[in-house]
């Protein structure tokens, strides 16, 4: 997978790598049992600290996408495939939806207005089928 | 024409085409080691910075060509033929540098990068799935060490009270040095020296961060790998080349081989011919693989995915004309060279950096004293 950061900009770093390792195992492109980069390497390649990748992983881990080995180091845990959503993934993610949905709804968007930009992206989501990288 | 007047001539074409060759093999987007967003490779400042720097490098070679004969004649070879090389290296660097500047001095008044998103990438799949260097190609540089230990170690009970000086090209045989253990056997220590020392370049080279394009990031991660693999090759080689030459060095010390003028010229021929193939592979691949043809389809790929983002300006970590790299953030010990390509730079704002720059300082001045 290809990773973007803009170290200028408004979101943290950590954020940044953490959306696109979400968004590369949703769209196919990273498989649970796939390899990340060390801490050390990933940070090196994209010129920043390597704790701020240690931050990104942890939060990757503690959502349960990813696991840290000692030994072979960050690997994807899971993904589409890997059957149903593990106990209390869906709480965390209800009180992220609720930020995001108090936001729309605090900019007067509808109910519909909301419903089917949700649609509009998950479809996307489910059906951009991606050469692996 | 003289011996001496050919070297001085040659001298004279070999810095100044160096100079030509480190600001013709940067790629249309680092000029001078100056980062400029894509859309600003033609502007008329690059041309002209391009034309003067042409310009200033052809008279100080025409001024030194027409000069050194006279300082020949007048001064004495050894002198000349140390001071050409010399002053028209820091005339070079001077050029280059004020080149380096005025496009940063440039690129900052007129705010090149005003309105563009920068971004830093990388590819993950450079590090899970790695280039690989040859390694097959290291394994003569042990060989001929192990043939230069043998050597060494028949040769050396019949060794005479001294050697000769082979520290210079061609040495004289009134400059000898007494027969010591360190004397004898030094061309054998450097050479396990570059034993151990260039698989750990080569680990180092393989690490350090690829030289991607935001904007064009599908076709400079296939050329960054072609590049790495040519580059790992030539330094695996360079083992092999320097050892070769450190035999003949050897041969020669243990007056095994005359010391001639040709025998000395030749021992250095395995090193001549790995800079001549350096600079064709810099040549033909480019920096980072610039020059080689993007394939259709990951062009097209890049073309459909750009979203108008270029890589970061990171001219604030280069220093020196881009020589020097600085930056406290990055993890990175070894980077590669901005302002010349096929090299690697480390990175002085490392601890572990600090750490070797002193080690090498102490190393050196017990050497010294």
């Amino acid at each position: 997978m290809r990773i973007v950061l803009d170290l200028d900009g408004d979101l943290p770093i950590y954020q940044q790598i953490r959306d696109q390792v979400v968004a590369a195992i949703a769209t196919g492109e990273l498989a649970a049992g796939d390899a990340l980069p060390s801490t050390r390497q990933l940070g090196a390649d994209l010129a920043i600290n390597f704790h701020t990748v240690s931050k990104a992983y942890d939060l990757l881990r503690s959502e349960g996408l990813i696991r840290i080995n000692r030994k072979s180091g960050a690997v994807v845990r899971r993904d589409p495939n890997s059957g149903p959503v593990e106990a209390g993934i869906v709480d965390g993610w209800r009180i992220r939806l609720r930020a995001l949905l108090a936001e729309a709804v605090a900019h007067g968007m509808s109910e519909a207005d909301i419903r089917s930009h949700v649609e509009s992206e998950s479809r996307e989501l489910r059906t951009t089928e991606r050469a692996p990288r | 024409m003289t011996l001496p007047g050919i070297a001085g001539l040659l001298l004279v074409a070999a810095v100044t085409g160096g100079w030509s060759l480190v600001a013709a093999i940067t790629p249309p987007t680092l000029p001078f080691g100056v980062r400029v967003p894509p859309e600003r490779i033609a502007d008329r400042e690059i041309r002209m910075t391009r034309r003067r720097y042409r310009r200033d490098l052809l008279v100080t070679a025409i001024t030194a060509t027409i000069a050194v004969i006279p300082a020949l004649l007048l001064i004495g070879p050894s002198i000349v033929l140390s001071a050409v090389p010399l002053i028209l290296g820091l005339a070079g660097f001077g050029f280059y540098w004020r080149a380096h500047s005025h496009l940063r001095h440039v690129k900052a008044r007129d705010d090149w990068y005003a309105g563009t998103r920068q971004v830093v990438v990388a590819d993950t799949r450079l590090r899970t799935d790695p280039v690989r260097p040859a390694w097959r190609w290291w394994w003569p540089s042990p060989a001929i060490l192990a043939v230069s230990a043998v050597i060494a170690t028949i040769v050396y009970p019949d060794l005479p009270a001294t050697l000769p000086n082979v520290d210079e090209l061609t040495s004289s045989s009134a400059q000898r040095i007494d027969t010591t253990p360190l004397a004898a056997f030094s061309p054998v220590l450097l050479q396990a020296g570059f034993v151990l020392l260039v698989p750990l370049l080569v680990i180092g080279v393989c690490r350090s961060r690829p030289e991607l394009d935001a904007a064009r990031p599908n076709v400079s991660v296939r050329r960054w790998r072609t590049y790495l693999s040519g580059m790992t090759t030539i330094l695996l080689l360079s083992g092999s080349a320097i050892n070769l030459t450190l035999l003949m060095v050897g041969l020669r010390l243990w007056e095994v081989l005359d010391d001639t003028a040709v025998i000395a010229g030749l021992s250095y021929l395995p090193v001549a011919g790995l800079v001549i193939a350096l600079v064709v592979f810099e040549v033909r691949v480019g920096y980072g693989g610039h020059r080689l043809l993007p394939r259709p389809d990951e062009e097209a790929e890049d073309i459909a995915e750009d979203d108008g983002s270029v890589q970061r300006d990171d001219d604030r970590y280069w220093h020196l004309g881009g020589f020097l790299y600085l930056n406290r953030d990055d993890p990175a010990i070894l980077v590669h060279q901005r302002a010349v390509g096929g090299s690697w730079t480390l990175n002085l704002g490392h601890p572990i950096v600090w750490l070797l720059l002193l080690a090498a300082t102490v190393i050196g001045g017990v050497a010294v004293v």
